[in-house]
């Protein structure tokens, strides 16, 4: 269904409820009343035909008031809305007044969106009435403003500590700093033991804390406190420009720089209207699966080193050394790639790295059978993981899961494949799920199972990528960006799953505004909801499993 | 698409209980045969910094992004590279003289702050900014960090027309640093035999600028 | 006649020249001896807790495809001292809302367990602390006593985190005795005695005479033990109470400098002990093949030195194998859950060790020793334990010949780099 068409159905069941339909952008947008918010949220959910299950994003947007217009200002909430079963999509929007934004929640209709307000909260201030715990996400309880608001001044100082790099080298080191005392955002429960698991903890994967309710080993709850590593990627876009902001997507998701390269660069060449030309999208789909098999090594290898394998993880930190020497030829950097340009790529890929590519892979597909000997049989490993943390396919769906943890739980969903980007329909693989392997369908074992699955899948397509790279340009030149007003959204499946790149073009150099929508973010959501009853040692195997990555979720 | 979750099966107790016990042994077994043969395979690790092959920096490509340098005998000061770094660690300055030619006052990249994105050296059309494939770039002091390109005064910028050749890369940064990146090495490992004797450091060497002046 | 009496009567007769059955200060002596000798145990422990530590980082390295500590000293193998000489200057930490008495205690009361158990190992044929005859109890009780030590740093250090590792660490210790004295009980089944000493002498130095391969009930036992005493020293896959990436590293996480070290120590001693235990109990000791320990009884001077030092060779080289397996079994396993902790020992390793004992009294009633039934169960025991040395060389041998052909393509060279090439 076209959104003019889901249009149609919500004019009919909710009368006077759309105020716009703004059909000239790139993807569509329904404006709605505030008020009516809620009511067309349910209608689109559960109405038979639409079926919208699954809230891909929730983002605010600030527009103040021109100086030289007359339309006021204000804050818009843009709801973006998906149906894995019938295959369509819509987005919405509400417009707010800037001065007391509040709009009525929708985390008891798509559970996944109890982040997404608190974040929209945290850093534009809409409040969203009825939400269970409105409280700051990722900046600190205490601090002051809502950094993504255009007339945001940071301050000079935070608790004493200078918070620009000029007055840190200037000052050297501080002569007193008080304490920037955090509040926990979660209150402890009474009669359980309360645990801090993190922010420096060897199995949270980067910089995340767990405050842990505990009786004995047994978790009342597990609540994620995240932000430690926000640096505000999203602020600095609007500030350095679609040019600039690609080297800082690498740092988006440090495993997968190359999705969120190549997310960006489909963002900007469809605001654009770029094409690109063939031997690039080669060169892309080469790097970026070369790439997913080296995340989906660090995070199969790091699950079997959170509970206690050392040696599997060495063995994939080995072959992924291979991987890293591999992209320093494409691209000159082991993590940061910053591959990707509007228009294709920085650099051809040249014969002899192809070459290495083969022989890597030659020497690697028999090396995954014995890791499956190491350590996938492995009977202590598989009793660790199976039946741990089971995720319902529709529990995967509301909670917003994607990649290889949504497919895991049994929903066979493959942005390569089901809403195609750059050149993978013209390659065969197959889009693995979980087939409860140890009898629990969407059980941590299922979610690892998955992941190692799609590597194979990913060698497969690099074998066809190979064989079929044609001989061309892999640039285009493309003058410095500076699209028209619009909206687009684009997506690409990274090894953490659909890797979205929301973005706002106002005809300057710079984004308006950008939101990269990180499959780690909704991830983290999931873990308060699956704690209880677990153990210790379970919360840990569903951290790994789950596969987050601090930054992807703080940005 | 949304499959229906199927029911657990239970399997019966005594058969499971010894599936367990041999499960538990065979793959143990495995395990451990996967682990010893590693004892009779080549680690895959080098001794950085002091006991490989050769330098690190020679096993890397040469597209590697390493630390910055510019040819000031070939830069126009036409600025692209400041302009497009998102970051603004380049700063150049020039200032006219009477008779028209231009001089570099500064010319610095601050490799604290730069994130070896590449992108300034993709902006530069006269092939004067590149990385390097240095990488060690530890200093003592946060100043340090700050290379200083301009390593004397009237240093005349260049003009496209007549550009010399590019100098050999690397070759710039090891004269401006003196001692930078090159650490005392042990002898090499025996191994492999047919390994060609370490190479001198990239362009260690090379010529101290000869023109400029000009 | 044991080592220490032997040294004793020597120092009497020569230095005082009178006669050590009648001399009043007799036993002044002994109780010197018994002091140096416990000395030199004491140093053998640390000397031995070092190297083991080394090795097994050789070892992780190589299994990882790294190299190791090769740095200090020939190939690393002082590593060990430069640690111990690096924690021992660190700052020695004490929490300020530390317990302070226990948790200045602990380290010490978990070294003593370990270093009490040395004083009962056969060593060699004579060489041996203390033949007790209640050896094995004694070894049972006093590696309890880690347990205390444990629980005390758990406690003591007022860390949520090392709390955690104690109190795992009790439930866990406490548990596998069980299992490790039934197994160790068909030991003393088979040896009709308690004494380790006596355990050895009613072995053999073939292998069919080894309690091992005694009977199937044996083998199995050996490795019920084995397994429990994994779990009782702590090592993956039951290192629960220490597990870094659960409870970062349990009881310990708030010790620095030397009281750290000691836990360490008590840790590589305890896999030395352990293997030292599954050597004497079930491969033989020190029992050299075609002589029996009468024999070596009986000879006197350089060449009594000489069958001594050979049954001590004897049964390091054992140990240390055991030791290997031990090093070897940390670095390919993950780490059990808690409740499968429990799991394993009372639902499998306790009810298998209990069957083995009733295997063990059966068999001792029914096949009478030296006869034709019991040495067809020795030779097909010996066998089995020869299919399983040769299975494992050849899934070893398949799996590095799978890669190395790619390997060389590759990389370009070889891929056989054997354990005795050290980079
Ligand atoms: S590499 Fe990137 S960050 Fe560094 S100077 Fe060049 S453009 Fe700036
Ligand atoms: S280095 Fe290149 S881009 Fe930068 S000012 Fe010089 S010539 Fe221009």
């Amino acid at each position: 269904m076209t959104p003019a068409e889901i249009r149609e159905r919500v004019s009919a069941a909710c009368p006077g409820a759309v105020e716009e339909f703004q059909a000239d952008l790139l993807d569509p947008v329904l404006r709605l009343r505030p008020d009516r918010l809620r009511e067309v949220c349910r209608f689109l959910r559960d109405d038979p035909g639409l079926r919208l299950h699954y809230l891909r994003l929730v983002t605010g947007i600030d527009r103040p008031a021109a100086a030289d217009s007359e339309t006021p200002g204000g804050i818009d909430v843009v709801y973006h809305l998906w149906s894995y079963e019938l295959r369509h999509g819509c987005q919405l929007r509400v417009r707010l007044d800037r001065a007391n934004p509040v709009v009525e929640t929708v985390s008891d209709l798509w559970p996944d969106a109890n982040w997404y307000e608190r974040e929209c909260f945290d850093l534009l201030g809409v409040t969203f009435a009825g939400h269970p715990g409105l409280t700051r996400l990722l900046m600190p309880a205490d601090w002051v403003g809502h950094p993504l608001r255009k007339d945001y001044a940071r301050p000079e100082r935070y608790h004493g500590l200078p918070t620009s790099r000029a007055t840190v080298l200037a000052e050297g080191r501080a002569a007193e700093v008080a304490p920037a005392m955090h509040d926990t955002k979660a209150q402890p429960i009474e009669g359980y033991l309360r645990l801090n698991m993190g922010p420096h903890h060897p199995a949270t994967h980067g910089v995340i804390n767990f405050l842990l309710e505990t009786d004995g080993e047994i978790l009342k709850k597990a609540t994620p406190d995240v932000g430690y590593l926000h640096r505000g990627i999203e602020k600095l876009a609007e500030q350095v420009g679609y040019v600039g902001t690609m080297p800082y997507t690498d740092r988006v998701d440090y495993l997968g720089a190359m999705f969120t390269n190549h997310g960006w660069a489909l963002a900007v060449e469809k605001l654009l209207g770029v094409e690109v030309p063939r031997r690039a999208e080669f060169c892309r789909v080469i790097a970026s699966e070369l790439n997913r098999i080296a995340s989906h090594l660090i995070s199969t290898g790091s699950l079997a080193m959170d509970l206690g394998a050392f040696t599997p993880f060495l063995h994939w930190i080995r072959e992924r050394e291979t991987i890293n020497d591999i992209m320093e030829r494409i691209c000159g950097a082991r993590l940061t790639y910053n591959y990707l340009r509007f228009g294709g790529v920085s650099r051809d890929i040249d014969p002899e790295t192809l070459d290495k590519i083969k022989h890597w892979i030659d020497h690697f597909e028999p090396m995954m059978d014995e890791f499956d000997r190491l350590i996938s049989s492995n009977e202590i490993f598989v009793r660790r993981l199976a039946g741990v943390a089971v995720i319902s396919p529709a529990d995967a769906i509301a909670y917003g899961l994607v990649g290889p943890n949504l497919r895991a739980s049994g929903v066979a969903w493959d942005t390569r494949r089901d809403e195609p980007y750059s050149i993978y329909p013209e390659f065969a693989f197959d889009v693995v799920t979980g087939r409860a392997v140890h009898g629990t369908l969407g059980d941590a074992y299922d979610r690892y199972d998955c992941r190692l699955r799609e590597i194979k899948e990913s060698l497969k397509i690099l074998r066809q990528a190979m064989a079929a790279i044609p001989e061309g340009e892999a640039r285009v030149k493309v003058p410095r960006p500076k699209p028209a007003a619009n909206e687009v959204y684009a997506r690409v499946e990274g090894p953490r799953g659909e890797c979205g790149f929301y973005v706002v073009s106002d005809g300057t150099e710079k984004p308006y505004r950008a939101r990269f929508r990180t499959g780690s973010f909704t991830a983290m959501t999931i873990i308060e909801h699956l704690s209880p009853g677990l153990m210790l040692a379970d919360l840990v195997a569903l951290i790994g499993s789950l596969d987050v990555i601090a930054p992807e979720i703080d940005r | 698409m949304v499959p229906a979750v199927p029911p657990p099966v239970r399997p019966n107790p005594v058969r499971a209980y010894f599936g367990n016990i041999r499960r538990a042994v065979s793959s143990t077994f495995e395990g451990m045969t996967v682990t010893m043969s590693w004892l009779f395979r080549r680690p895959s690790t080098i001794q950085y910094p002091d006991r490989t092959e050769k330098p690190v920096r020679e096993m890397l490509p040469e597209t590697y992004r390493g630390l910055l340098e510019v040819d000031l005998s070939r830069c126009t000061a036409c600025l692209l590279c400041a302009k497009t770094c998102p970051l603004g660690c380049i700063s150049i300055e020039t200032c006219k003289h009477p008779d028209g030619a231009r001089e570099f006052q500064t010319f610095d990249i601050d490799n604290g702050l730069c994130m070896f994105c590449g992108l300034c050296a993709e902006a530069c059309n006269f092939d004067a900014l590149a990385h390097t494939r240095e990488f060690e770039a530890s200093v003592s002091s946060a100043e340090q960090l700050t290379v200083r390109f301009v390593d004397r005064p009237g240093r005349l910028v260049a003009k496209a027309k007549d550009l010399p050749p590019r100098r050999p890369r690397g070759s710039i940064l090891a004269a401006l640093i003196p001692g930078f990146g090159r650490r005392r090495r042990r002898a090499a490992p025996p191994e492999p035999p047919a390994s060609p004797a370490p190479a001198p450091a990239a362009g260690a060497e090379g010529p101290e600028n000869p023109e400029g002046t000009a | 006649m044991n080592i220490i009496q032997h040294v004793a009567n020597l120092l009497i007769r020569s230095v005082f020249h009178a006669d050590p059955a009648s001399w009043p200060w007799t036993w002044l002596v002994q109780a010197v001896v018994i002091g140096i000798a416990a000395f030199l145990a004491f140093a053998f422990v640390a000397i031995f807790a070092g190297p083991v530590s080394w090795i097994e980082r050789r070892i992780a390295g190589r299994i990882q495809s790294r190299i190791g500590p090769n740095r200090v000293g020939p190939q690393g193998v002082l590593q060990w001292l430069a640690d111990g000489v690096k924690c021992w200057l660190k700052e020695d930490l004490v929490p300020a809302a530390a317990d302070r008495p226990l948790f200045l205690a602990a380290p010490y009361l978990v070294f003593t367990g370990m270093f009490g158990a040395f004083v009962v190992l056969p060593f060699g044929a004579q060489v041996v602390a203390a033949d007790l005859n209640v050896g094995i109890l004694y070894l049972l009780a006093i590696t309890s006593l880690v347990v205390v030590g444990l629980l005390m740093a758990g406690w003591g250090s007022n860390s949520k985190w090392a709390l955690f590792g104690g109190v795992r660490s009790a439930a866990q210790l406490v548990s596998y005795e069980v299992p490790s004295a039934f197994s160790l009980l068909c030991v003393v089944l088979l040896a009709g005695t308690l004494s380790t000493q006596g355990i050895v002498a009613a072995q053999g130095g073939w292998p069919w005479d080894w309690f091992i391969f005694r009977n199937p009930f044996m083998f199995a036992a050996f490795f019920l033990y084995f397994t429990a005493a994994i779990a009782e020293g702590n090592r993956t896959p039951f290192d629960l109470p220490e597990a870094e990436s659960e409870i970062v590293a349990g009881y310990n996480i708030e010790y620095s400098g030397m009281r750290f070290l000691f836990f360490l120590f008590a840790e590589w001693a305890n896999i030395w002990i352990m293997a030292a235990i599954s050597a004497f109990a079930f491969l033989g000791g020190w029992q050299i093949p075609g002589i029996a320990p009468e024999q070596i009884a009986a000879t006197k001077g350089w060449e009594f030195v000489g069958w001594q030092a050979l049954s001590w060779t004897i049964f390091l080289v054992k140990a240390t194998f055991l030791v290997f397996v031990v090093i070897q079994i940390r670095w390919t396993l993950p780490r059990l859950r808690v409740d499968q902790l429990m799991i394993t020992c009372w639902k499998y390793l306790v009810p298998l060790s209990m069957l083995m004992v009733l295997g063990v009294l059966v068999l001792l009633a029914l096949v009478p020793e030296g006869g034709g039934a019991d040495t067809i169960l020795r030779g097909a025991m010996v066998g089995l334990g020869l299919a399983v040395v040769l299975v494992s060389a050849l899934r070893v041998r398949r799996t590095f010949r799978v890669d190395r052909e790619h390997y060389r393509e590759m990389e370009g060279r070889d891929l056989w780099y054997p354990p005795y090439r050290l980079p």
